[in-house]
């Protein structure tokens, strides 16, 4: 299903979006289109970023809500270094790790 | 021989700097029916580190259990069964859980489950005489260039280099 929405866009919003169009070779529509749907993946992943680092989700929660797949969203956790437990709780776990013998 | 559980995230970064071969040599590596189709699929879509991995699981270098609590941890902390499968196993079994996790670590400490980090365990290989200092701080800087934690891989190399064995 879907909807027609009447959106009102300034002299340098439609600029960028007549230039998109032309050059990507659709039409004004489809450019518009486009623009939401790359921002709706960035800010799906942001939004799952921001789960994730307030502790509100386990990565695997946190890449369905950002529309990919456990090893798309692990790259993204990779690219900003997130990978990792909680610095808090390194000393009892090298301790707990240590007593293997 | 002590058990380590395997979560997706961890396993990744024992394939990336190459820690397998050296944790099978203290540890019989198990994990879960959801992790190993989870590293499957991974394959399938074309990611390198799920294919090593699944190369351990066809040489039955890893072991795939079946935990009994899967449905009950995830129930009770709202988690995905994936999630609450390698705790539950972790519980069952007695051992550490090797995550990177930073939520199922909380359900860790609430749970009094053993747990282990990539660090963690480089810093167990060091101690334990596997690693070099030069090879373990090496192995920790690849951790940082593969996108892990550089607050927690500066604490175990600033170890590793004051040669501080005792924790």
């Amino acid at each position: 299903m879907s909807e027609a929405v009447y959106v009102r866009f300034n002299d340098d919003e439609l600029d960028f979006i007549n230039i998109l169009a032309k050059e990507s070779k659709i039409t004004r529509s489809e450019a518009i289109k486009k623009l939401v749907d790359y921002a709706a993946a960035k800010l799906k992943i942001e939004k799952a970023l921001n789960s994730y680092k307030e502790g509100k989700c386990t990565i695997r929660e946190a890449a369905e809500i950002a529309g990919l797949r456990y090893f798309e969203f692990f790259d993204v956790l990779a690219k900003e270094n997130l990978i990792g437990t909680s610095i808090e709780n390194m000393d009892r776990m090298l301790k707990e790790i240590s007593s293997i013998k | 021989m002590d058990k380590l559980v395997l979560n997706t995230s961890s396993s990744l970064f024992f394939v990336k700097i190459g820690l397998v071969p050296h944790l099978l040599k203290y540890f019989k590596l198990i994990t879960s029916k959801e992790i190993f189709e989870e590293i499957k699929e991974g394959e399938q879509i074309g990611f390198r580190d799920a294919k090593l991995l699944n190369q351990y699981f066809d040489d039955k270098k890893i072991s795939i259990l079946k935990p009994e609590r899967t449905q009950s941890i995830a129930k009770e902390f709202n988690i995905k069964f994936a999630d609450a499968s390698v705790i539950s196993l972790a519980q069952e079994s007695k051992c550490f859980l090797a995550t990177e996790d930073k939520q199922i670590e909380k359900i860790c400490l609430i749970t009094q489950t053993k747990m282990a980090n990539t660090a963690s365990l480089i810093y167990f290989l060091w101690k334990k005489g596997e690693f070099s200092t030069n090879r373990t701080i090496l192995l920790l800087d690849l951790l940082v260039r593969n996108g892990y934690n550089k607050e927690i891989t500066l604490m175990i190399k600033e170890k590793v280099m004051r040669g501080d064995k005792n924790v």
